[in-house]
């Protein structure tokens, strides 16, 4: 028997550099492997790979041969093995026992396996049909022009919707009953983790056929979603827990509420012409909730990298906290999307929110404003908790973990009710459109004559606003430095924080030099900028007095000492 | 505190060299040209510019919160501040060549067709090859963020050594905006004398915007 094979990996001294370097040579593989497959079937002639390409319209509607579908389903199981082996490289942790090393090292193989698998096979096809092609001198390839236009496409491919009903059920009935009925609380983690995902197919299904008059495949999609609100309700009640059932009870009613709002929003979307319901189809659900579908299985393979180093999803509760938030942020994104898609275009102009709004701060509305923050902060959000996904839950106490929870878990519903309050501008923008441009259609020339000067009005110089946020960064940042001259057993921590944020106030003061450019012209530059360049000294002070302090109290314990 | 007179006085020389510029813009720019620049420049690279920004502090705070003490987040914060620094040096050389006419652009930024043949003149060269050595120093560092190490001597001298690089870099880009800047201006003055100088000129300001320096781009990287 082996010495140390009783033994984690990382104690044998030889083994702990493969053990590092494991995901990085697995992930290096696929990336050489997709390259090389790449460089190969571009090889071919233009003609045989316009025929080989699969797009988007072709997965919708399904018509798609057996060979493809194999593809895209490689291509699919490529891209999780991919995010999995990407998940392990980021985290950097060493591989404890052969195990893991093992189930890195198959899902390289696998992974680069499928490319090559699947890149030979193509490959073979496409040859036979160059040489076929060769031999009768011209083309005989059925070189079909695949149809760039959209109007046909009036429901996704039936088997999206069973697809997605399958995985409702599995996680908002499967789940909760193995909870009940093998009394595991791990369970419940789980359908956590999955949740987001499953919203996103409840609402990709929910509207992939809006003219479809029977309502029954609706109904039950959405019974089997809000069934585990209602397994948990008559649990809790069960068990004297009436907090716990009222929350759920609560939510079972908001999705319920949001539901009546979805089949509003169903018709409207079954209401539109031809060419723009298949727009809508393709670009506003299947491109966008396919995005929003490779950001979640993203952090989400980040969760499971967890679960697979600690071998407990208990002890990546955080991680799994910020995985679901995020995703929910991604969910939430791709449906304001799917709501901006079925707006009328003249509508969506006077609704978005462009640079040049944002420049001139004339045109914006308190919708705008409130989008923009909304959309902002839920930005911040997201990106303060990719940060905190790590694996350091193994290592730490209960208390506190229970204490990052409760923060992270703020963070989280902060990003949510901002991300939420987004969406019902959205949805707001939406119905209220047409009242607004009925009221708009009765000044067309006086709109028309507006958009023409659109085009002739230019800035010269950005909106106080814009400069006044700057100063307000490189004054908050001054006025930071000054708390350690009250406290000075804070130094230490606030340096560490103001030193990080000395190159976002030096880029705040860099471009509110430039945003008045015109106000160069006059004598002197416009005033606040030599304020908020004097403000940059005063960190350069601070840090000058606190050495002196520093100096004198050595000279003083020295003369002390001597 | 010589330290901070001296930073003081830095501070102040670039604060008086980034006046000067601006000034230039005012001048030499059209209404049409200042609203695209203080639009697409100042604010969508400005702001955009920040973001990422946040990102890597995030990663610092993340840090400090799970750990607890600085210690252990020192090289994060280190790659942080370093990743900051090269997105401003950046921003600065982007916001000074797009306020330069297009012609000056044209003839300084470095495009696609010049890296794929490798016909590069002697400052080029040198851009090029800063940038062949300042990236492997950003990839260093953004390796380094999130990860509580003690290798923070090594993030620092990295950093240093990355961050002279691309100042250097882009020292040479400004220094070649100004001189092609006054080029083009003598040669103007010329033309309006001679017929044949006016229609060049007339030339060169047709040419098209190849869609931003590679240089810039190489540097965000």
């Amino acid at each position: 028997m082996h010495p140390y094979s009783n033994y984690r990996y990382i104690s044998h001294p030889s083994s702990r550099f493969t053990s590092l370097i494991a995901p990085h040579r697995s992930l290096g593989a696929m990336v050489v492997a997709y390259f090389a497959t790449q460089a190969i079937t571009n090889m071919f002639p233009p003609k045989i790979l316009k025929e080989h390409r699969v797009t988007l319209k072709m997965i919708a509607l399904g018509t798609i041969s057996s060979r493809v579908r194999v593809k895209v389903y490689a291509q699919a199981i490529v891209a999780c093995c991919g995010f999995f082996l990407f998940s392990q490289y980021q985290t950097r942790t060493n591989l404890d026992n052969h195990v893991e090393i093992a189930i890195v090292n198959s899902a390289g193989s696998v992974g680069c396996g499928l490319l090559l698998i699947v890149g030979v096979w193509e490959w073979i096809i496409m040859y036979r049909e160059t040489i076929k092609e060769r031999r009768n001198g011209k083309s005989i390839a059925k070189f079909k022009r695949q149809s760039t236009s959209l109007e046909g496409i009036h429901e996704l491919h039936w088997s999206f919707r069973a697809t997605s009903f399958i995985v409702i059920f599995l996680v908002s009935v499967g789940l909760p009953a193995f909870r009940f009925i093998w009394v595991e609380k791990k369970f419940t983690e789980w359908q956590t983790l999955c949740q987001s995902a499953s919203v996103a197919l409840f609402i990709f299904s929910f509207m992939s056929n809006p003219r479809e008059k029977d309502r029954k495949f609706i109904f039950l999609l959405f019974a089997a979603y809000v069934s585990s609100e209602l397994i948990y309700t008559s649990h809790h009640i069960y068990t004297g827990n009436h907090k716990k059932a009222t929350s759920h009870t609560t939510r079972f009613f908001l999705w319920s509420g949001l539901f009546i709002v979805g089949l509003r929003f169903r018709e409207r979307v079954a209401n539109l012409s031809d060419e723009r319901l298949g727009k809508f189809i393709m670009e506003s659900l299947m491109k966008n909730f396919l995005n929003a579908s490779l950001g979640i299985l993203f952090v989400s393979f980040r969760s499971l990298n967890c679960v697979f180093e600690t071998g407990s999803i208990e002890m990546c509760e955080n991680t799994a906290s910020c995985s679901t938030a995020i995703s929910v942020y991604f969910v939430i994104n791709a449906a304001k999307n799917m709501v901006d898609g079925a707006m009328s275009a003249r509508t969506r102009r006077r609704k978005a929110v462009s640079w040049r709004k944002m420049a001139e701060f004339s045109n914006l509305t308190t919708h705008h404003l409130f989008q923009s923050l909304s959309g902002g902060i839920m930005i911040l959000c997201g990106m303060f908790l990719f940060c905190m996904m790590d694996n350091a839950d193994e290592g730490e106490t209960e208390s506190d973990r229970n204490q990052e929870k409760k923060f992270l878990g703020k963070i989280a519903i902060l990003g949510f009710i901002c991300g939420l309050t987004q969406f019902a501008l959205e949805v707001r923008a939406l119905f209220n459109g047409d009242r607004d441009e009925n009221v708009r259609s009765r000044e067309v020339s006086i709109d028309s004559e507006m958009d023409d000067e659109v085009d002739d009005n230019y800035i010269s110089e950005l909106n106080d606003v814009w400069q006044n946020f700057t100063i307000v960064l490189s004054t908050l940042y001054s006025l930071g430095w000054l708390i350690p001259i009250f406290n000075p057993g804070l130094l230490g921590s606030f340096m560490t924080i103001f030193f990080m944020y000395t190159p976002i106030a030096a880029t705040a003061i860099l471009l509110a030099i430039f945003m008045k450019v015109r106000s160069s012209l006059c004598s002197s530059p416009y005033p606040p900028t030599h304020v908020t360049n004097s403000l940059l000294l005063v960190p350069s002070l601070i840090i000058a007095i606190e050495d002196r302090r520093k100096l004198r109290e050595e000279a003083s314990l020295a003369i002390y000492r001597v | 505190m010589l330290m901070t007179v001296i930073r003081g006085l830095a501070t102040f020389g670039i604060f008086k060299l980034l006046l000067r510029l601006r000034a230039t813009i005012g001048k030499n720019l059209n209404t049409r040209q200042v609203d695209n620049f203080v639009i697409d420049v100042v604010l969508v690279q400005g702001v955009s510019s920040l973001v990422p920004m946040a990102f890597f502090n995030f990663e610092a705070i993340s840090c400090l919160v799970e750990f607890g003490d600085f210690e252990s987040c020192e090289g994060t914060t280190w790659a942080a501040l370093w990743l900051s620094c090269y997105i401003i040096i950046s921003t600065a050389i982007t916001i000074a060549i797009k306020s330069q006419s297009r012609a000056v652009q044209n003839s300084v930024v470095i495009i696609k067709e010049q890296v794929v043949t490798f016909n590069f003149h002697t400052k080029e060269m040198f851009q090029m090859s800063c940038l062949g050595l300042s990236l492997p120093c950003a990839l260093f560092q953004m390796s380094s963020l999130g990860v509580p190490g003690n290798a923070v001597t090594v993030n620092i001298y990295m950093g240093l050594f990355g961050l002279m690089v691309v100042l250097a870099a882009s020292g040479a880009e400004f220094t070649s905006l100004v001189t092609k800047s006054n080029e083009l201006k003598k040669r103007a003055s010329r033309s309006r004398t001679t017929t044949f100088d006016a229609e060049s000129s007339r030339h060169l300001d047709k040419v098209d915007d190849d869609g931003g320096s590679l240089f810039t781009v190489g540097a965000f990287v």
